[in-house]
This record gives C-alpha cells, structure tokens and sequence, in this order.
C-alpha cells in the first residue's frame, strides 16, 4: 500500500516535473502585471478611502482623542488600518516564504531557469517596488496635510486623523512593501545579487526597508521632541528632519532594481532567439 | 549581447511595460523623497505666503530642495544616460504639494490658495539638468548648476511673490499683503511670532540684503550638490555591488 | 494566491467594506480638542475673565466681536519656557473665520506682542464669517516656546450670505482695490503652469524612448553614443526658452512694479498690562481632591484690605467659572446651568476682615475635561478667585458672557471687579473608597 502511493506520488512528480519544464502557459503574458494592477488598485482605493473618511468625519469627530466618538471613527479607522497591514503581511510574508518550486525544478532538470519564468519573478519583484512607490505617494500626501491639521486643534497628539493614516498605514505599509521586495529577490532572484549558488546578504535587501522602519521609529523621537523640546508645531524643526532622512533609503529601492536591468534583456534576447528559431523550424 | 540587438530588445512589449513599472516606482519615490525633505527642511517657508521672507527662505528652500534634486539627477544620468533627474523631481515634488496644498489645505480647511502657494524650482532644475548634459561633467554642473540653483531661487519665484510684498496700511500699521493675509487667515498653531523672517540685520550690500541671501545660497547649493551626490552613490548605487557575506 | 492569503484578503475587503458602511452614520458632535492640553498648562497658563461674544449666528463677510481678559498667571508651570511673546486669535478648524482686526489693551496690535507673568490683559477681535457652518470659536492666546491656551468658547453659526467671502483692501501706492481671497491668483498659477509645461515637455521628450536599455547598454559599454545630435539641438532650444522666460520675466515683472518692502516683523515691547484690581489679600491653605465625590476644595485666608465692603463671586480657572450662589442676593442672574460652588463662611467681607474661607466645587468635570489627573508628575491645580464690590446690580447692568465653555450667562462687568486673587497648590487627593476610578 506504501509502496503504490509512493510510486504513485513519484509517478505524479515526474508529470509535474515535464509540465513545468516546457510550461508554455505564461508564454507572451506577464502575470506581474496583474500582481502590479491588484497590488496597486488595492493600495490606492485604501488611501483613497482614507482620505474620503477623512474628509467626512475630519472636523465633527476628529478633533479631540479623549471622546467616545473619536474612539469609534478613529480609533476604529486604526483597528481597520490594523487588519489591513496584518493581512499584507501575511499574504506577502507567507507567500513568498519559499524558493520557487519551479525554478528549483528548472535548475535541476534543464541546469537554468527558463528565461520567461524568470521575467516574470524580476517583473514581480518590480511591481512590489512599485507598490511601495505608491504608499510612498500617500506618505506625501499624509505628511503634508498633517501641517494644516496642526492648524485647527489645540494641541496635537499621537493619535489624530491625520497621524492614524501617516504613522499607523502608510509608514508600515512602507516597512512592509518595501520589505516583501527585498524577500521576494531573496526568495527567488537571489542568483542574480549574489551569483548562480553565491552566499551572502546584499544590503540593498537591508537598506530599501529600513527607510520605511526609519519613518515609523521617527515617530517615538517625534512625539518625545514634541512633549518635551519644542511644544509648538513649527514644521521645520529639527527633530522632524529624521523623517526625511529615512526616506533616503528608499534610494537603495533602485538599487534593488538595477541589479536586475541587465537580466532583463539576457532573458529577452533569448526569448527573441527561441522566438526566432522556432519561426525557422515551422517555415 | 551587441548594441544593435540590445536596442531591438529595448522595444520589446516586455521591455516597454518594465519601463513603465520604472516610471511608476520613480513617480512614488521621486515624489515622496523630495516632498517630505521639502515639508520637513522648508515646509513652513513653503506653505504660507507671509513666511517667503528675503534672509531666510531663500537660502533654507534652494539648499534644502537641491538635496534629493540632486540624488535624482545623478541616478538618471549614472543609471540611464537621461539628463532629466532633476526635472523630474522638481515637476513631481510640485505635484506632490499642490496635491496637498488643494485637497488638504484648501478643501479641507478653506485656506485661500494664494496664501498657500508652493515654491517652484523647475527652471533650475532644467538648467542643472541642461548643464550636465552640455558639460558631461558633476563639477561643472555644481559650480554653475548648482551656483544657479541657489542663487536663481529667489529671483525665479518672485515673480510669483512680487505683487504680495505691496504695502498696505491698516489702522496706522504698515503690512505687506502677504502679512495681512496671515493676520486675517488664521493659523492656531503658527502663530505670526513663530515666523522665521528677515527682522532686520546690520550688514547689507549695497545696502541689498536680498543680494547677500541669494549670493549665500547659490554658494550654499555648490556644496549641497555634491551631498546629494554623495547621497545617491551611497544609498541608490554602492548598496547594488555591496554584499554581506556570511561566514 | 495561498488560501490563507485569500482568507486574508477577503478579510480586509469585508473590512473596508463595513468601513464604508458606516458612513451612513450621523454622530453627536461634542468636544473640540480642548482636553488634548495638560492639566497643568490649562490651570496654570492664562485665566480668561469677561469673554464675550457678539454675535450667535451670522452671515458671510459679515461681522462679529469677541471681547474678554485674561491673566498671565503667576503659578506659569516653570517647567515649560516662561513666555516672552504671544498672539491673539480664535480657535475655529481652520480660516472659517478670518479675524480683521486685533485689539489689545486698546491698541491695535500688528505682529506678536510682549506680556509678562502676573499681568491682566484686555483683548478685542473683528471677526469676519468666511464660510457656512456651525463652530466652535474660542479665544485663544499663543504664548512663545509652548503653543495656544483657549478661552471658554461659544457656538457660532455661519450661515451663507450674498456673496462669497471677500476681503477688500486698498493698496495706496496704486490706488487698486484688491480681494485678499484671490489676489495674486493667476499670476501664481499662470507661472508654475507656464515652468510646468517647460519641465513636464523635457521629461516627455527623454522618457518616451526606451529607458531601461539605455543601463543594459551602458553595462555593455555603449556610453554617451546614445545621445543623438537631435538631442543636443533639442537641449539648445530648451535652454534659449529657459532663459528667455526666465530673463524675460524677471524684466516684465521688474518693470514698471509698484514699491514693494520686506514683510513687516516689528513686534510690540511696551505693551504694559491693565492695573490688577487687588482689594483682597489671599492665602492658599489648602487644596484637596475627592475622587469619589469628584469635588475639589480650598481653604483660603483671605483679608479685606480695602475700605469698602467685597464678596466672594466666583473661581475661575482656564474656561471654567463657578459662581458663589450667595452673590444671587446681589446679581439675580443665576441660571441652572451654570455651576456653582459651596462658600463657607457665607456673606459680605467687611472692610479689614480676614476670613478663612472653605470654597468646594464638585463636578464631574474635573475629571471628564482632564483638569485634575493622577498621571501627572505634579498633581496641582490653580486659578483665581474674582471678588466684586457687593454694590447690587439691576439685571440689565449685568452682561452676557460666557461662564464656562460653551455655556453663557450673565456676569458682572469688570468695573465692579475689586479683586483678583491668584490661588496655586499641589493637591491633596483624598482616594476615597476601594471603588474610585483614579489609577496611579
């Protein structure tokens, strides 16, 4: 009996195995593309969301932390924010948590991963970057429209309708996009940082993160310097310029990508050779 | 792989929505790097109208802007060959603020969009892009480009600032119309002494205090050039080559 | 997509959804943020007297005043930066009011203005409706090197009027009369669209070609062959424009502009503070809290040092106001709304009598508008008690003002205010029973 199911499940390995090594399926689609549109379609209606919430229930409710309303609309827009990040960490995290099997099947039976297949990681890898780029985007819409909300309370606070998206979205959905990046080329595009069966860590998979990990540890300076140093919201003051540093590393998010520019079109003119080759064979 | 086959290649559908996912990626950095750096080293110069003094904000706002300006010229031209880095960053820095300036100041707290308007640094970010492409050379770039920069900042946005440094009187006080809307347009928590403006100084040349600012800053930028410079090799380029080895 | 990341997704998606729901919803609205401040800065920052509003509904570009004082207090919290200029102005969410004029001490005030510790200062606004609505208005007092303190603050109804808000002034060297609300618009616009299209035509014209094998070939060696000499040309015309515009700008703009000067900073150094009625000499004994009755009490020795007779009216700290329900013999103006507070001895101050006076104020709001609180490394409360000249006043002498905030009545006018006595100490809190809600 253990012995048919083993033979069995061999059996079903070596079919899977001749179907990923002539897998056609993705032939001239791009799947990253759809990651791309789903990743960033999601990303943008959250921020959009947010900002409508905002616009709706900014003044009735928003303006003291203390109140049982502020609590509801606020608060409860946090706990949303919350799940929303757990989620895509999750998803992102787990999905990622292991090399791919096909390549690993490529690379054993055909000694290299099919150039097409390996578009599609590098395309996937720039379409997480992307979506990083976009919450990057709702950083300077958030950061910004916190210097007028200063504008209309008596005192600022950790918690206010403009910090909950700024510090508790956008800035760990940076920490987190920016970091599944970073474990994607890990995962399954480590060869091209570190050479065909290298070894090490290239610290552009540390430094793209730690900008995002920089702007939500700001935050703690931030409020301590806002209590004890300068109470009064000049925007320009000194303890607000980590921030800024912090984003810096977001630099390191091109670095990522160029590493992978000269792959890129490896891949292609092998693809336009196969393309070409096969075009001779048929006529 | 020859250059003939790479710009064949270059036209490939695929190679054209990799372009894109470029494009995108740099939209949302090169708009969130330069804004935050933007809001956070010159914010307060750059959001209010009676804040665009003639000592402080041109040389905070040139010298700070230039920074990440700089990081986007340099990476264009060191990665891609393309002198347009530093456009690219002024025009989507000031779409990040106007973004802000209409749906945050003005929609949703109604402050007049004349008293809240954002500095533009476009044209010396074409002439420092325009520079590089004409002398192929950083140094070159930074002592006029980056000299221009500063020193061309003041002047470029005056022509927007101009007509709210008329006088006006008001109960036997003399304004300026920048300073009589931040009188009449309320801001809770900057109040008017939070101001960081030209009070007066004892040395002016030629009796020009603005020359002495804007001289300062284009000096300032030469510098600042070569930091985002430094910056960009550092954070967007060295990390591509740098790897931790593990024992 | 892994099951559990579907499981996930479809976890956010309902979320979000029940999020937009739940837009439907009308809330009550409340608070104003006036809580978000310290205890300590509130109590023992500046104390509002005779704060009174104009008007309770108007229209847009109309008008309306907010008149009051407010004391500079002696017990300031050191810990912060003693002050050294402040700013008058309102508190609304944002420009929804725009204040046209700033008096203070009967001066007009242009820029911020110096004011000491101990002083009283008499301030008045012109504000002008900008947009329809309902607010909050309070007083509010910036003070350097800590930020704004509110006065007690009235609901304001905004209504729209017949035209938009405008703001006319003249400027003399022309002779034009100019909107502050659009002034300089165009020209604003105009210039960053005519820099806009310049930058946004450069990019365009470099990044509608291949980019990214632009790095494949250079990493093979093919460096600057790849720019054409149409690009230079290109690059020529884009210069030639830049310095056009730019050159040619500056002459236009240059040319023929009317005098303009430097934004004007002078603040005011000689503003010195209104006398301080001081009939009454004070002492703080003692100050105690009861968290189970939720009541804070005094004890204060106090002397009539003057040679007319006085009374207790009222304890006033940051908005807050309790009225000496005894003084009712005096001023008939109490409504129920407004709190009052237990005074004993009861009755008048005889010119040269000392009193040791036991004053309790119990109300939920100490706690519920965090004036007194136990996370605090100094637990003190402050304020002032207000003595007037026991000379009775006809109801239509009496004025409306507010009397804590949001709540208004009537009050007695700061003429016939014989003292202002400041009264500062650490509490004592009594915890009460086991079932108290303070936590240490």
């Amino acid at each position: 009996m253990a012995a048919t199911s083993i033979s069995a499940s061999v059996e079903r390995q070596a079919v899977q195995i001749e179907e990923v090594k002539h897998d056609k399926t993705a032939h001239g689609e791009m799947p990253f593309v759809r990651f791309l549109v789903i990743g960033g379609g999601l990303g943008l209606l959250s921020l959009l969301l947010i900002r409508l919430w905002q616009g709706e229930w900014w003044f009735p409710v928003g303006m003291d932390a203390t109140t049982p309303e502020f609590a509801t609309y606020w608060l409860g827009l946090l706990y949303v924010e919350w799940i929303v990040l757990i989620a895509a960490a999750i998803i992102g995290f787990t999905a990622y948590r292991k090399p791919c099997p096909t390549c690993a099947v490529q690379r054993k039976e055909l000694g290299r991963i099919d150039p097409e297949h390996e578009l599609n990681h590098i395309g996937k890898l720039w379409a997480t970057v992307a979506v990083a780029a976009m919450f990057g985007f709702g950083v300077s819409y958030f950061a910004e429209q916190d210097a007028v909300w200063h504008q209309i309370v008596v005192r600022d606070t950790a918690f206010t309708p403009s910090h909950i998206p700024l510090f508790f979205y956008t800035f760990p959905m940076l920490i987190i996009m920016t970091g599944v990046s970073s474990w994607y080329a890990y995962n399954r595009l480590h060869h091209l940082y570190v050479g065909e069966g290298g070894k090490g860590i290239p610290i552009c998979y540390l430094l793209f993160p730690a900008g995002g990990w920089f702007l939500f540890a700001n935050v703690a300076f931030n409020e301590l310097g806002h209590s004890s140093w300068i109470t009064e919201e000049l925007f320009v003051q000194p303890y607000h310029w980590p921030f800024a540093w912090a984003t810096y590393f977001f630099f390191a998010g091109f670095a990522l990508l160029f590493k992978t520019v000269p792959r890129i079109f490896e891949n292609l003119g092998e693809i336009a050779q196969q393309a070409s080759t096969e075009a001779k064979a048929s006529s | 792989m020859k250059a003939e086959e790479l710009a064949v290649l270059g036209q490939h559908k695929m190679a054209k929505v990799f372009d894109v996912i470029l494009l995108l990626a740099l939209i949302g950095f090169f708009t969130v790097i330069p804004h935050v750096s933007r809001m956070l080293y010159m914010g307060d110069w750059d959001f209010w109208v009676d804040w665009k003094d003639k000592l402080w904000w041109p040389i905070a706002g040139p010298s700070s802007a230039l920074l990440v300006t700089a990081v986007g010229h340099y990476l264009a031209w060191y990665y891609l060959r393309l002198p347009l880095g530093a456009t690219f960053t002024a025009v989507f820095v000031l779409i990040g603020a106007w973004l802000s300036r209409i749906f945050s100041f003005y929609s949703m707290e109604y402050y007049p969009i004349n008293f809240i308007w954002p500095a533009t640094t476009i044209p010396m970010a074409l002439a420092l892009d325009l520079i590089l492409f004409w002398s192929r050379s950083y140094l070159v770039t930074s002592l006029i480009g980056g000299f221009l920069w500063g020193f061309l900042f003041y002047p470029v946005n005056w022509l927007m600032l101009m007509p709210f440094l008329q006088p006006v009187t008001l109960f036997g006080k003399t304004f300026t119309i920048a300073d009589l809307m931040g009188y009449y347009f309320i801001r809770p928590q900057t109040p008017e002494y939070l101001r960081r403006i030209d009070e007066g100084t004892l040395q002016a040349f030629l009796g020009q205090r603005i020359w002495i600012s804007i001289l300062m800053a284009g000096i300032a930028c030469t510098f600042m050039y070569w930091i985002g410079i430094g910056l960009g090799k550092l954070l967007g380029i060295l990390p591509m080559r740098k790897v931790l080895r593990q024992t | 997509m892994s099951p559990l990341g579907k499981a996930c997704l479809a976890v956010s998606l309902t979320c979000l959804c029940v999020f937009g729901a739940s837009f439907m919803q009308a809330p009550v609205v409340h608070a104003h943020g006036e809580h978000n401040l310290e205890p300590f800065i509130r109590m023992r920052g500046i104390s509002f007297f005779n704060v009174e509003f104009s008007h309770e509904r108007l229209a847009v570009n109309e008008t309306m005043t907010v008149t009051g004082k407010f004391r500079a207090m002696n017990s300031w919290p050191r810990m912060l930066t003693t002050p050294e200029l402040a700013w008058v102005g309102v508190l609304v969410p944002g420009p929804k009011l725009a204040v046209r004029e700033r008096w203070v001490n009967g001066r007009f005030i242009q820029n911020a203005f110096n004011i000491e510790l101990g002083e009283i200062y008499d301030f008045k606004m012109i504000l002008q409706a900008r947009e329809p609505g309902r607010y909050h208005v309070h007083p509010l007092i910036n003070l350097s090197g800590t930020g704004g303190l509110v006065g007690p603050a009235k609901w304001i109804t905004v209504v729209p009027g017949d035209a938009p808000p405008s703001y006319t002034v003249q400027i003399p060297a022309t002779g034009e009369t100019i909107d502050l609300e659009h002034y300089g618009f165009g020209r604003v616009v105009g210039w960053h669209i005519a820099f806009g299209i310049l930058g946004l035509a450069w990019l365009v014209y470099w990044a509608r070609r291949p980019m990214l094998v632009r790095y494949a070939l250079l990493v093979n060696g093919v460096d600057e062959e790849q720019i054409t000499p149409a690009d230079r040309r290109t690059s020529l015309i884009f210069g030639v424009v830049l310095v056009v515009v730019v050159i040619g700008g500056l002459l236009v703009t240059n040319s023929g502009r009317p005098p303009i000067i430097p934004h004007q900073a002078a603040r005011m150094w000689d503003l010195s503070g209104l006398p301080v009625p001081s009939a009454v000499q004070t002492e703080v004994k003692e100050l105690r809290y009861n968290t189970t009755e939720r009541s804070l009490s005094m004890q204060v020795e106090a002397t009539n040092a003057s040679d007319q007779a006085v009374v207790l009216r009222k304890f006033t700290t940051s908005y807050l106001s309790f009225i000496n329900p005894a003084t009712q013999d005096l001023y008939s103006d109490l409504q129920n709304e407004i709190p009052t507070m237990q005074v004993e001895p009861d009755g008048l101050f005889q010119p040269g009598e000392t009193k040791m006076l036991t004053l309790t104020m119990q109300d939920a709001i100490w706690e519920t508008d965090r004036f007194i609180e136990f996370d605090q490394p100094q637990i003190t409360a402050a304020g002032v008690l207000v003595f007037t000249d026991a000379q009775p006043l006809a109801r239509e002498d009496l004025q409306p003002m507010m009397m804590g905030n949001s709540r208004e009545g009537l009050g007695v006018p700061w003429e016939r205010i014989s003292s202002l006595n400041e009264v500062y100490s650490n509490i004592q809190i009594d915890f009460g029973s086991m079932g108290s809600q303070a936590s240490l």
